[in-house]
């Protein structure tokens, strides 16, 4: 603070303070040296200086220029001193606000730190509020579930009563169907009874039946009897009639008729018996039939009771089955319903232990929470306690900066009166730039022409260099040409030295071609002479014996040795080509005997003729080969070669 | 052992078609011998002699002939007259300016009496060469419409592609059968 102040003074005068300090008057100092004095009474070098002062003092009046000098000394070393003493101020209120920032700083870190523990504190407070949720939530569960259980509970008693007063109704229905049941077996009986007297009556029936026809037929009988009796007794009237006489006749016919009579009485009393008894049969038949319907109708009902009995039992077993339906239903319901509340209750097991975790989790946090803010609560504790000495400190630092304050007022004045100074001295200069202007323009306007006049001379210059430029060109095509003209020389004296060698070596081929001619035709001499040593050597082969063609040859040589040699070289120049030719052939005969000899024999065949050809083979030695190849060829056979060639032999010895 | 074989040969009775090659020197014969025998192109050097060599083609039996075609021995070719079945003669179609002997060749050769039989097979090879005389003028270069009582045929081949070969032996082979 005090050096930025120090900084601004010392740029607004551009002196340093020292100096400053030095011109200031000696009452200044003095004051200056008391308000120090007071200021720091503390400190040794103070009072020494003041004691030094005192002695200076003292000594002053004596001489007035060694008060002087003394006095700037002192004036110089209070400078001094004073500079060192606000350089240790300086770092004095540096440390110390170096010190409140980092007592600041661990403040701020305190009340950071305050704010986690609340933090953490709220958090716990949340744990604790959510654990008693959690058990509240368990408990309304297992509310729930006891709830829920006792439900189950009383359903299944329900089911329970439900299932025995099934079970009783099944058992009713069962007695009863016992019951019909004997009834039954006790109307299968009656049954029987009823079959049996129904039998009995269709027997009766029959043997009346029987009885009837039986009447029926002696009745038939005897009324045929009574028409035959009556056809006699017409006769015999007849016949007494005849006879009128027949008094026989008539005691006869009244016999007759009284027998009739008895005849009638008998048949009326037969008649009457049966009539009895066909009414007797009649009434038992009656009866009979009258019982018959009795049983007949009793069965009826005795079957219709059979039938709805049956029915009823059908139904009570319809019942009965629907009843064990039931009963399995609800035995699997009972089941489920008691699986659900082994599960229902292991649920609740779970969820009490989970909550019972989740509860002893919590309180291990709380604790831990509370071991926190403990913590936390000393930390900040601690921090207050330092927050406090770092206030007690920062009370004294104030303290200090208040005092330090009061030298720095007094600073100011004087650095006001400073300013006052400067005022002054800055309206000087602001005179003095106002003239500095003036003469900047009065030298711009001279620079401008001093441009003018820059420009005018280089453009002279750009004519010059051009001019320069245009002159260098010129004397370089000066130099071409010199150096063309010297090369035109050369080449003249290379052309002279050219035709020179010409003409030399033109007579150096004629020396040359005269000399190869020479030399050529030493050479055809040379050869000439060998030619005709050839030709004597050839004649005196040809000359030898056994040769058939001597005779020929000799002829044809004889003339040949006559003639001159020149003639000799002419013809034999025809001979050398042909021995190109010749060569030619002797590769081919060479190639034709080689494959001749490696062929198949079908080849071979073939080839004979070739080769006869080429050798100028005679026929006979051609058809030799040729058979010799056949008998190769061939099985059997004599070797043909042996013949021919005794044939041959003798032809070579004539 | 070459007896026994040659003779059991003989026995079956399987004769091998006997054929010239024949043309002017550096015609390409060498080269369609070995294609027609290997189906490859050799590279060959000017023939002093001859080159023989079995060709087996549609199940027929052929002992080529490819004899030199050199000036100094074109006069032997007659040695190999006798027994010829056919004569392929191959011309370079890029060489017309001996075109002429080629056809004196030709027709010296076909009035010999041992070839009267023979049948003629001309190839006018070299047809890969640009600028070389079509089919038709290698015809009336070798004045073959003056060839009478001859079965024979033209075709134009290049050795090095092997175009033309296969058509040609195809006619000669049905040619031979047809002659038996």
């Amino acid at each position: 603070m005090f050096a930025s102040l120090k900084n601004k003074i010392r740029e607004e005068t551009g002196s340093d303070l020292s100096k400053l300090t030095a011109k200031i008057t000696s009452s200044t100092v003095q004051k200056i040296e008391s308000l120090r004095g007071r200021s720091h009474q503390g400190s040794t070098s103070s009072l020494n200086s003041i004691v030094s002062s005192d002695g200076v003092k003292e000594d002053g009046p004596i001489h007035s220029e060694e008060f002087r000098r003394r006095l700037s000394k002192i004036e110089s070393d209070f400078a001094r001193k004073l500079e060192q003493k606000e350089q240790e101020w300086r770092e004095l209120v540096k440390e110390k606000d170096k010190h409140l920032q980092a007592l600041e700083k661990e403040k701020d870190e305190a009340y950071r730190q305050i704010s986690n523990l609340k933090d953490s504190l709220n958090i716990a407070e949340e744990f604790k509020l959510k654990i008693i949720e959690h058990r509240e939530n368990s408990e309304q569960l297992e509310t729930l579930q006891n709830q829920e259980l006792s439900k189950i509970k009383q359903l299944v008693l329900l089911r329970e009563q439900e299932l025995a007063e099934k079970t009783n109704a099944l058992k009713d229905a069962n007695i009863q169907l016992e019951k019909l049941r004997s009834e039954v077996s006790r109307l299968r009986r009656q049954e029987e009874l009823l079959s049996d007297v129904q039998d009995d009556l269709e027997s009766l029936r029959h043997s009346s039946g029987r009885d009837l026809a039986h009447l029926a037929t002696q009745l038939a009988k005897s009324e045929q009897e009574r028409k035959y009796l009556s056809d006699l007794v017409v006769i015999l009237r007849q016949s007494a009639n005849e006879s009128s006489i027949d008094e026989k006749a008539v005691s006869e016919r009244k016999l007759l008729e009284q027998r009739l009579e008895e005849a009638h009485l008998h048949l009326a009393d037969i008649k009457t018996s049966w009539s009895d008894k066909i009414a007797s049969l009649e009434t038992q038949v009656g009866r009979l039939s009258r019982q018959a319907a009795e049983e007949g109708s009793e069965r009826r009902r005795a079957i219709q009771d059979r039938d709805k009995l049956l029915e009823k039992l059908k139904q009570l077993e319809a019942e009965l089955e629907c009843n064990q339906l039931d009963l399995h239903n609800k035995e699997t319901k009972i089941r489920r319903l008691t699986d659900d509340v082994k599960e229902l209750s292991a649920e609740l097991k779970f969820l009490r232990t989970e909550n019972e975790e989740e509860i002893t989790f919590l309180r291990t946090e709380l604790d831990n929470a509370k071991m926190e803010v403990k913590v936390v609560r000393k930390n900040l504790d601690n921090t207050e306690s330092e927050l406090d000495k770092s206030e007690d400190e920062c009370s004294r630092l104030k303290l200090s900066v208040e005092s330090e304050h009061t030298t720095n007022s007094s600073l100011r004045q004087i650095i006001t009166k400073l300013e006052k100074e400067l005022g002054e001295e800055k309206s000087n200069s602001l005179n003095v730039q106002k003239t500095l202007t003036r003469v900047t323009s009065e030298k711009n306007t001279a620079l401008l022409r001093n441009a003018e006049v820059s420009q005018q001379m280089e453009l002279v210059k750009q004519d010059m260099r051009r001019q320069e430029r245009d002159m260098n060109e010129l004397l370089n095509k000066l130099t071409q040409l010199e150096d063309d003209n010297t090369k035109l020389k050369e080449s003249m004296l290379v052309e002279q030295k050219l035709r020179n060698s010409i003409t030399e070596l033109e007579d150096q081929i004629i020396t040359s071609y005269k000399l190869v001619v020479i030399v050529s035709l030493q050479n055809i001499k040379i050869l000439q002479l060998r030619l005709a040593d050839m030709k004597k050597t050839l004649q005196q082969e040809l000359r030898t014996p056994g040769n058939p063609n001597y005779h020929s040859d000799l002829l044809e040589n004889s003339s040949a040795a006559i003639i001159t040699p020149t003639q000799v070289s002419t013809k034999h120049f025809p001979s050398v080509v042909r021995r190109d030719e010749d060569d030619v052939n002797f590769k081919y005969l060479k190639h034709v005997v080689i494959k001749f000899l490696t062929s198949r024999e079908y080849e071979a065949q073939h080839l004979i003729k070739a080769i006869s050809t080429l050798l100028k083979f005679t026929p006979e030695e051609e058809k030799l080969i040729q058979d010799t190849l056949d008998w190769k060829k061939s099985w059997f056979g004599s070797k043909p070669k042996y013949v021919s060639s005794q044939k041959q032999k003798a032809y070579t010895n004539s | 052992m070459g007896v026994l074989f040659s003779y059991f040969k003989s026995l079956i009775g399987a004769r091998e078609m006997r054929i010239l090659i024949l043309g002017l020197d550096g015609a390409g014969k060498t080269t369609i011998l070995y294609r027609l025998q290997v189906g490859e192109v050799v590279t060959t050097i000017p023939t002093i002699g001859f080159n023989v060599e079995q060709v087996t083609y549609k199940n027929l039996k052929f002992q080529v002939w490819d004899l030199g075609g050199q000036t100094s021995i074109r006069p032997y070719w007659r040695c190999y007259y006798s027994n010829t079945d056919a004569i392929i003669y191959v011309v370079d179609s890029a060489d017309k300016e001996r075109m002429g002997i080629s056809k004196d060749e030709l027709f010296h050769m076909l009035r010999e009496e041992e070839l009267a039989d023979a049948i003629l097979v001309v190839l006018a090879n070299k047809q890969d060469i640009p600028g070389c005389m079509s089919l038709k003028e290698v015809h009336q270069a070798l004045g073959l419409e003056a060839l009478k009582n001859r079965t024979f045929q033209i075709f134009k081949t290049s050795a090095t592609k092997g175009e033309g070969l296969d058509m040609a032996m195809e006619w000669l082979a049905n040619a031979l059968k047809n002659r038996k």
